[in-house]
């Protein structure tokens, strides 16, 4: 009995720290998905990437000497930038919570919409 | 080479030179050439000159012996069947296959994809050959008795690369001297250095994404059997063997002259170009150096650092994903811990047969993973919501500073106020003293700050105050998002912002200095002057009027005719100084003996030397000069509780139940209304002048007339007035009227016209004798004959004279 005990204390200590562990884990969890996305917001959305290519598109534009050109002359117009599409977030994508979030997100913005 | 003369206009002789092919022609082909046979020779130079057209095929590709014969034999139309280009035979099987390649293919359901380098995938550098066969049998051979694992040939190969690689780094010209090389202490420690290995590329990569170092994992690069596999580490390797394999690879070492030992691809160097060596496997490429101008270079450099920038962040990106889906492995496990362990836990409860504990170690209420990523949508949206909020602080920020601007102003008035609150003593026999609710007072404050806020919408006034600044700015900023990679590292100042600190520390600085004071002057006095509107006059009213409904207005005022002053009842006694009744008050407000006052006395608050006074006066005020001499009156704190004063005035009681009980009310009835209306009261001066009279017998006392001919008067110079304004604008407005009438008609009109003058005349002069519009302008002058009361005097004083 006494014995039992001790194992029943050891178990609820050890189920406290799993508990307690599982916090931090979540949040770090969160804080790496919310970096990878504020990161691939970042990469997405560099203007010169998207002359010269980017890892999504390709770098075919990379050779051609007009593209240098205009990769050079870019940093004095960078204006009309055009809005992400979520569909190219491949890296945020690639979590499954992120990918349900946003299609609850766009199912919420179509009801709107709709009404 | 015999030219023949005939081609010398075609061919252009070129010197002869080592570089130059020559053909050479044998015994027999030159007999063709001594028979000078005509069609040999058309024939031969149908040949050349056919060359010369372009066959498709690259020049160099062109001389290939199989190729060249084809092209010949086609250019001459001559039969081609047995001519061909040799292939490779690749019809046959190779029997071996099994054995070499012993890997399951699976097909993958999408394409197959592959972007591993050959280096990716090939293994170690390093090859063994038969030698190294006998050294491995013959190493483990003599290991077995003390290792129990065999050293494989794999392994053998990675430390020998590895024994390549780090000799290479630490003596790259060892050829020169074969025999001076490096001892194994001396070479250890680079070796364990540069793991070339799979496991210590993975430990490196394990240590990028926080995987635990023992733990096995598999990169896309790996095939499913080399997970069992435990191999291992570059560590364990070299401290194992590497002492017995040292010796065996420095004799290979010193046989090869320091070079490589395992033979190497020929290829040339940077500059020492041997076209006679043929062992050179890959030659440069000849290219004619393009000409390149300075901006392409920086061109190129610029694309080059932007690509591996590019990469570099694909690098980052794809570790965070790694690192996250780790992250998300350990929360899996951790959950299912968490399971057993409740699992466990459950039983053992039961078991034990605990009933109370802590209930939230059990809590199986199943939360659902919800992913939190704040998407830009979002952001945008928060980031809105700040900017707002700033914008609201700044406004208010503006707001608050032009008030305290405002504040120097209003020095001026209690100056005034000073001289009308000194002089207000004749409110002698007041009754009711009140003290103005401190509600009331919080109002007004409001109040001052509205017209402040007023002052800073409407455009800049006299005064450019920082405040105003501050306004302008907030309204004109204009917010424009910058791509992050736009935004400089440095923290920029804004101005709004500077302006808001600078403003608030000497808002600061103020109330500091201000409290300061409060507190040296504790409870004896509070600062009349920052706070004018604190109201310290007493006050008396009939005993039917409420309160709440008694005019002070001045303008109000005179709807009430005050037939005697309702401040003492026995006014003309104290007057004619001949009451009986005056109390007297010492300096702390006790009631004194009187024998000597008959007449109520001016009460001048600043006088200190009287040390009784006919009134109880609750407040004594102070004087103090301030910066720039400035002039500020404290009053006095009164012992007396405002809310015993008020209450005696008011009836609280009831208001609140009023309210509660929620009746509909009328305006008049409602006890709250009048509250409410009775702060207005302060708003509006006293009704009483200087020396006591009411303000709305003043100017009949000037005119020595009495006050219902004043009044009278006064409404009659008004309906003159306002009948002299009358007639002018309906002049004005008739003769526009012609005027407009008298372009539309022509000359014949003109004697109309002036009828409809003269009709116009007596029209106006007609109304100018209506009796109503008379008498409706005396009933509106009525009320409003106190409020322009000066002007009123100038003017009549005019009319009497």
């Amino acid at each position: 009995m006494d014995e039992q005990k001790k194992e029943y204390e050891k178990l609820k200590k050890e189920l406290r720290d799993a508990l307690a562990q599982k916090k931090q884990l979540e949040s770090n969890w969160s804080a790496l998905e919310q970096a990878v996305y504020d990161q691939e917001t970042e990469y997405l959305s560099r203007k010169p990437s998207s002359k010269m290519g980017n890892i999504l598109m390709g770098f075919q534009g990379f050779n051609k000497s007009s593209s240098a050109q205009q990769i050079l002359s870019d940093h004095s117009h960078s204006s009309n930038a055009q809005p992400l599409d979520d569909n190219d977030r491949i890296f945020s994508l690639s979590s499954y919570l992120f990918a349900k979030q946003l299609a609850d997100s766009n199912h919420q913005e179509q009801t709107k919409s709709n009404e | 080479m015999p030219a023949p003369a005939v081609d010398s206009s075609r061919f252009r002789h070129r010197k002869i030179s080592v570089k130059q092919r020559l053909r050479i022609y044998k015994s027999h082909e030159i007999k063709d050439l001594e028979q000078e046979d005509a069609a040999a020779i058309s024939a031969q130079h149908q040949q050349r000159e056919l060359m010369e057209i372009e066959t498709g095929v690259e020049k160099n590709e062109e001389k290939e012996e199989h190729l060249y014969k084809i092209l010949q034999s086609n250019q001459l139309r001559e039969n081609k069947k047995d001519l061909f280009i040799p292939t490779p035979d690749a019809s046959k099987t190779w029997d071996e296959f099994d054995k070499f390649y012993t890997g399951e293919f699976k097909c993958p359901a999408s394409y197959i994809q592959f972007s591993a380098q050959l280096e990716d995938c090939c293994g170690t550098l390093y090859n063994m050959d038969e030698n190294d066969e006998v050294f491995l049998k013959e190493l483990n051979k003599s290991l077995q008795s003390d290792i129990s694992e065999p050293l494989t040939e794999d392994e053998f190969e990675l430390i020998m690369a590895n024994f390549e690689s780090s000799i290479k780094d630490r003596q790259p010209f060892l050829s020169m001297d074969p025999e001076s090389i490096l001892s194994f202490a001396d070479l250890k420690p680079t070796m364990l250095k540069n793991d070339l290995g799979d496991s210590g590329v993975k430990k490196e990569l394990a240590k990028e994404i926080g995987m635990p170092e023992q733990e096995p994992f598999l990169t896309m690069f790996d095939n499913q059997r080399s997970l069992g596999k435990r191999e291992k580490s570059m560590v364990t390797l070299v401290n194992l063997f590497g002492e017995k394999i040292y010796d065996y690879w420095k004799n290979r070492k010193i046989s090869c002259n320091g070079s490589d030992i395992f033979p190497q691809l020929k290829s040339e160097r940077n500059n020492d170009k041997d076209d006679n060596d043929p062992y050179v496997c890959f030659r440069r490429r000849e290219l004619r150096q393009p000409r390149k101008t300075r901006r392409i270079d920086v061109q190129n450099s610029q694309k080059l650092r932007l690509l591996s920038q590019q990469l570099e962040y694909t690098k980052e990106l794809a570790l965070a994903v790694a690192k996250r889906e780790r992250t998300a492995l350990d929360v899996l496990e951790n959950e299912k811990f968490i399971f057993q362990a409740r699992v466990q836990l459950k039983a053992l409860k039961r078991k034990l047969g605990i009933s109370t504990d802590n209930e939230d170690l059990y809590a199986t209420k199943k939360q659902k993973l919800v992913s939190g990523v704040r998407t830009i949508k979002q952001q945008q949206q928060i980031l809105l919501q700040k900017q707002q909020q700033l914008l609201q602080q700044q406004q208010q920020a503006a707001v608050t500073s032009d008030s305290s601007v405002k504040r120097p102003k209003s020095v001026k008035t209690p100056k005034v106020q000073k001289d009308t609150s000194s002089s207000h003593g004749d409110d002698k026999g007041a009754e009711l003293k009140k003290k103005g609710p401190k509600a009331g007072s919080q109002r007004h404050k409001e109040q001052v700050q509205t017209p402040a806020q007023e002052n800073a919408q409407s455009p800049p006034a006299a005064s450019g105050t920082a405040g105003q600044q501050q306004q302008k700015q907030a309204s004109s900023q204009v917010y424009v998002k910058l791509p992050s990679s736009k935004i400089p590292d440095i923290v920029l100042e804004d101005v709004g912002k500077l302006l808001h600190s600078k403003e608030k520390s000497t808002r600061k600085f103020v109330e500091d200095k201000m409290r300061k004071r409060k507190q040296e002057d504790g409870d004896l006095f509070f600062n009349l002057t920052d706070d004018p509107y604190n109201p310290v006059f007493t006050l008396s009213i009939p005993d039917h009027v409420r309160p709440e409904d008694a005019p002070f207005s001045s303008v109000a005022g005179s709807k009430f005719e005050v037939k005697r002053s309702y401040y003492s009842p026995n006014l003309q006694n104290y007057v004619a100084g001949n009451a009986k009744d005056i109390k007297v008050f010492n300096v702390d407000g006790e009631i004194v003996e009187n024998n000597e006052y008959k007449k109520v006395e001016f009460y001048n608050p600043f006088d200190a030397e009287t040390h009784t006074h006919s009134q109880e006066f609750p407040i004594a005020f102070r004087r103090r000069r301030g910066r720039f001499n400035t002039q500020y009156i404290d009053q006095r704190r009164s012992d007396r509780n405002i809310n015993d004063m008020l209450s005696q005035s008011i009836n609280f009681e009831e208001i609140k139940k009023q309210e509660l009980d929620n009746q509909v009310i009328g305006v008049y009835d409602s006890k709250l209304d009048g509250l409410s209306r009775s702060y207005y009261n302060w708003k509006y001066d006293s009704n009483y002048n200087l020396y006591g009279s009411n303000f709305s017998d003043e100017p009949a006392k000037l005119n020595q007339i009495s006050n219902d001919t004043q009044v009278v008067r006064f409404g009659t110079m008004l309906g003159s007035k306002a009948y002299e304004q009358l007639r002018d604008a309906t002049i004005k407005y008739r003769q526009e009227q012609i005027n407009t009438r008298k372009k539309l008609n022509s000359l014949q009109h003109q004697q109309l016209l002036q009828k409809g003058q003269q009709q116009s005349n007596t029209a106006s002069n007609s109304q100018s004798s209506s009796p109503a519009t008379h008498q409706d302008i005396q009933k509106h002058t009525g009320s409003i004959r106190n409020e322009s009361s000066p002007p009123k005097k100038s003017i009549i004083s005019n009319a009497t004279a």
